[in-house]
């Protein structure tokens, strides 16, 4: 059976290619454990405000908008307060993570 | 672009846009190694989101909070139906010793009867007084051709509007309830009002307060007024024969606390005895209980006594043998 597109393709890296398994690896899937485990304990030094809309923004997907809807604060202040988070966390997972 | 500046435009922006920024991580490799664990810790952070959403939590806190509402609420239930019932007990007692009352007291006013003679409500006492019916007339007129004829004794009293479909000519006759004297009332002697002059001196009182007679030319002699009366006072529906059963009833029902006095040297005992076999106000009974058992009163007792059923209850009292002496407490 001809492949669509014109050029031909070796069957063996074809088949490869449709067998291959997405998911990450044994070690890859180890260091995502323990990198979310470095998240959760960086996470958990964050302030509350900061907290908050780093999990609104980052985690949840909120736009600022909505974030400072659902905060009951200003866009201006969701967005110096979520820079200050994503700075406190990436200062905390550099000390934590190698 | 310098490391910090870079650095700044990260945590603003969460991710790398400017051409300066772009030419600034192309060439510095801790700015680099800094974007990459960012980039690296946002994944963990949605992956945290996922795990901690699971699949069915919804469902599960869900099923977990109506169990604890029903846990929470069961212990209730008992309380409450308990509640509920009690107090629905409560109103039917409430209502049925309001009836009671009703029934007690209501029978306890004053007797009205509703006559032309009735006098007027400042020649009244507020003391009752039993009924006693004058006798029937013989010299009683006859009817009127359009008047009804006389109704068979029935234990319903005529509807007003029945006794005056015939009537050409109207009068009220005010009925003072709780007020008239009855025996005043039915003494046969007593003067009566000309007819019409309540009506006349007066306005009219309600209908369901009043009893509408003839004012015939006929009527207006004094054998016809008599007869007028005593055929209201004979009709066993009449209102007056329903509020003197009533009253009889009352007053057997009332008890008067009386005191027998002992001539044995026992000590003077106090007891209530039904009206009708308490001695008169004012008046002692003495008797003479023998040792057989046989209670003899001194003297015969007033007409209308029943000695019959005092010495029974005098009987009961367990005395001893000896000479008592009754009259009312007081």
């Amino acid at each position: 059976m001809p492949l669509a597109g014109g050029d031909e393709e070796e069957p063996s890296s074809r088949f490869e290619r449709e067998l291959a398994d997405p998911a990450p690896g044994p070690e890859a899937a180890a260091r995502g454990s323990e990198l979310r485990r470095a998240v959760t304990r960086a996470l958990a030094r964050l302030t509350p405000e900061h907290r908050e809309v780093l999990l609104l923004c980052e985690m949840q997907g909120l736009s600022y908008e909505e974030a400072a809807a659902a905060l009951g604060c200003r866009l201006g202040t969701v967005r110096s307060r979520l820079a200050r988070a994503r700075w406190a966390l990436r200062q905390h997972l550099e000390g934590i993570w190698p | 672009m310098r490391c910090e500046e870079f650095r700044r435009e990260l945590d603003e922006t969460g991710e790398i846009t400017s051409p300066a920024a772009r030419d600034h991580l192309a060439a510095c490799a801790d700015c680099a190694r800094a974007v990459a664990l960012w980039e690296e810790a946002r994944a963990a952070l949605r992956e945290l989101d996922r795990e901690a959403t699971p699949p069915f939590l919804h469902a599960r806190v869900m099923a977990h909070l109506r169990a604890a509402e029903r846990e929470r609420l069961a212990p209730r239930r008992p309380w409450r139906l308990a509640a509920r019932g009690v107090a629905a007990l409560a109103a039917l007692l409430a209502i049925s010793f309001a009836g009671w009352i009703v029934w007690r007291v209501a029978p306890e006013a004053p007797v009205p009867v509703e006559t032309k003679a009735a006098p007027r409500a400042d020649e009244r006492t507020p003391e009752p007084a039993p009924v006693t019916l004058p006798p029937p007339l013989p010299e009683a007129p006859p009817a009127p051709a359009t008047a009804s004829p006389p109704r068979a004794p029935s234990t319903r009293p005529a509807p007003v509007a029945q006794r005056e479909e015939a009537a050409p000519a109207e009068e009220a006759i005010p009925v003072m309830e709780g007020q008239a004297k009855p025996a005043a009332v039915a003494e046969p002697s007593a003067t009566p009002p000309a007819l019409g002059t309540v009506a006349e001196g007066g306005a009219a009182p309600p209908a369901h307060l009043s009893l509408s007679r003839r004012a015939t030319p006929e009527r207006e002699t004094a054998e016809g007024t008599r007869a007028a009366r005593a055929q209201t006072a004979r009709q066993p529906g009449g209102e007056a024969l329903a509020m003197a059963a009533r009253y009889a009833a009352a007053t057997r029902s009332v008890e008067i606390a009386c005191i027998l006095f002992a001539d044995t040297g026992e000590p003077p005992r106090s007891l209530t005895l039904p009206e009708p076999l308490a001695p008169a106000p004012g008046a002692e009974i003495g008797f003479t209980l023998l040792p057989d058992g046989e209670l003899r009163f001194d003297e015969p007792l007033p007409e209308g006594s029943e000695p019959g059923a005092l010495a029974e209850r005098l009987r009961r009292l367990a005395l001893s043998p000896g000479d008592y002496r009754l009259r009312r407490d007081g």
